[in-house]
């Protein structure tokens, strides 16, 4: 693809909201920015297929993943340290109270789970799991920390009749 | 009833009764009775509640790991509860590896005690910690204290062990001595084992021993007060005993160890041997009081001794005067020799007329004077005649050079006489003296 894309991404497109919206704040409501996506996953299904379109909003979420841990946290060696940054910052910025249920780095093997989820929690039961932007998001996390690649799964999901969404990140040796 | 009824009642009696198994009995088959497989679904909720069954024994028997597959409001109340256990075994291990701001939001009661705890672990790692660090640097002080005392000992011990003089220690009691330097071996033939076994009174002579135990016994009643008489240094001298015999002068010098408090702990001393210091000093003192030829006191001696006397109060004092005759003609006919005999003659003969504490002296070439000190006319005249007869004595044994002396005697009753005595005791002597002389060419 060529350099002279339109929407490549840059952390300024988030803008400068204090001088944007000294009323309003940085803050919405949840159903705008899950209008916004569900409005997406409709629309681009039906251009590229179900398929393609858990593989977009997974590369979105990692694209995401990747940026955020460049901009929102301090490097660092320490896994603990690692997950004690993400926690507080998914819990400020109101994405999502996370708990480690498992975390071996050693055999590549973490089980994240996220309650109160940004993109699931209170939506109906479905027969599906349906945060595939959130696997992107903590693949590439996960990925920036470590310098070992991700493959993450949503195994729980609201959605899915569960309380909590449960991902299961394995590294890709 | 019709049968089909009636089996369909039956059919519902085994389902509830397998239902109710499912949740009380013990041990349950994987599989649903066959017959009840014929209820639609029957078999697929008893898997699912099977399920259920499995993973709550499972935690309730503190297995985590158990897999749950199912889906739904209770399989995923289930999976919560699982998370959140899994979660505080997390949270767990990371306090356990000393990240204390772990903390539980998610159950209840306990999320309130858990955190307490930790806050309390935390506040008592903070604590300990900070011991911790006190007492490690206390130790790095203490490393160093001990190092500098050590170098301090080592240069201590390096010069106590290198001088000449004798360096030890002795504890308060004065009984034994708790250090000794080697060079003891020097001082007193002694190994330091020794010296360090013997007692303080075989060490040195009694006297010696007397007045070293008066000098500690005053330091230590001195320190008693809380006086700060510890650091001054005192010298005394002693006679102490060489393995070989000998008897040696030894300088002492004594301080004294306090304590933080003032008080004595240990006395410390530096002996010398000065055995040829005060010889020599004795060689000199003789010299400075003595005639050489004769050894007879001399005039320096003889004017110190008059000194004293003036202003003593023992009286009466007399003088004898004595004169050499002849002395310049033996010297002018036979030699100075001669002459130096005839004076070792006339100093044999008053040293035979006198005791030990009177005081003869040669004042000049052929001149000697006696003091006679609580002596009168009477007593002086005897002294005159006990000269003569010793002088007959010594002429009758001596033969060949004759010594002849005259003699003039005073006597002073105050001191204020004295030097009136002696020069009338001179007078009386020159008296004597031409008078004799006139007998012999009568
Ligand atoms: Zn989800």
């Amino acid at each position: 693809m060529s350099d002279d894309r339109k929407y490549k991404f840059s952390w300024d497109l988030l803008g400068d909201i204090q001088a944007g919206r000294p009323n309003l704040g940085n803050t919405t409501r949840l159903e705008v920015y899950r209008l916004l996506q569900f409005a997406f996953r409709d629309v681009i299904e039906q251009h590229v297929g179900t398929e393609e379109t858990d593989k977009i909003f997974y590369e979105a979420g990692a694209l995401a993943g990747k940026e955020f841990y460049a901009h929102m946290l301090t490097p660092t060696a320490d896994l603990n340290d690692f997950v004690r940054q993400l926690q507080e910052a998914l819990k400020d910025l109101g994405i999502g109270i996370l708990r480690v249920e498992k975390a071996d780095l050693a055999k590549g093997e973490i089980i994240i789970t996220v309650s109160e989820d940004l993109d699931c929690s209170g939506l109906p039961e479905l027969d599906y799991e349906i945060c595939s932007y959130d696997e992107g998001f903590i693949s590439a996390l996960l990925e920036c920390f470590s310098g070992i690649k991700f493959i993450v799964k949503e195994i729980d999901c609201w959605c899915t009749g569960d309380r909590t969404c449960r991902f299961e990140a394995k590294a890709v040796v | 009833m019709n049968p089909a009824s009636e089996n369909n009642l039956a059919l519902l009696d085994a389902a509830v009764k397998n239902l109710h198994d499912l949740l009380t009995a013990r041990t349950v088959s994987p599989e649903p009775p066959e017959e009840l497989a014929v209820i639609g679904g029957y078999a697929q909720l008893y898997a699912t509640l099977r399920e259920v069954r499995t993973a709550i024994m499972a935690f309730s028997s503190g297995d985590l790991n158990c897999k749950v597959m199912m889906k739904g409001y209770v399989p995923g109340s289930i999976k919560a509860l699982q998370a959140s256990l899994n979660h505080l075994t997390w949270q767990t291990k990371m306090i356990a590896s000393g990240d204390f701001t772990q903390r539980v939001d998610f159950m209840g009661d306990f999320s309130e005690s858990f955190n307490m705890m930790v806050e309390q672990l935390d506040r008592s790692r903070t604590e300990l910690e900070s011991m911790n660090r006190q007492l490690y640097e206390n130790n790095i002080k203490l490393e160093q204290q001990a190092e500098a005392l050590r170098e301090s000992e080592e240069r201590l011990r390096h010069i106590a062990e290198n001088v000449s003089d004798v360096i030890w220690t002795l504890d308060r009691s004065v009984e034994h001595f708790t250090y000794m330097s080697p060079s003891i071996a020097g001082l007193r033939g002694l190994s330091v084992d020794e010296a360090l076994r013997e007692p303080l009174d075989q060490a040195m002579t009694p006297e010696s021993l007397v007045s070293l135990r008066k000098l500690l016994s005053d330091r230590l009643i001195k320190t008693e007060g809380g006086g700060d008489a510890g650091s001054v240094s005192e010298v005394i001298e002693v006679e102490q005993f060489c393995r070989d015999g000998r008897i040696i002068n030894v300088e002492v010098a004594i301080s004294a160890i306090t304590d933080s408090d003032g008080q004595i702990k240990e006395f410390v001393g530096v002996s010398r041997d000065i055995t040829a210091r005060r010889k020599a000093e004795d060689i000199l003192k003789y010299q400075s009081t003595h005639d050489s030829l004769t050894g007879l006191y001399n005039r320096a001696f003889l004017d110190a001794e008059l000194e004293l006397a003036v202003r003593g109060r023992k009286f009466p004092v007399s003088v004898i005067v004595a004169d050499l005759d002849g002395l310049k003609r033996v010297n002018d006919s036979l030699g100075h020799e001669a002459g130096d005999k005839l004076i070792k003659g006339a100093a044999a003969v008053l040293l035979m007329a006198f005791r030990g504490n009177d005081i003869v002296a040669r004042t000049g070439g052929d001149e000697f004077v006696i003091l006679l000190h609580e002596m009168g006319h009477e007593e002086s005249a005897i002294a005159c005649e006990r000269i003569r007869s010793c002088l007959a004595i010594y002429n009758s044994e001596s033969g060949d050079l004759p010594v002849s002396i005259s003699l003039g005697a005073a006597t002073a009753l105050t001191g204020d006489e004295i030097l009136a005595a002696l020069k009338t005791a001179d007078e009386r002597m020159y008296a004597d003296k031409v008078q004799r002389k006139q007998q012999r060419t009568d």
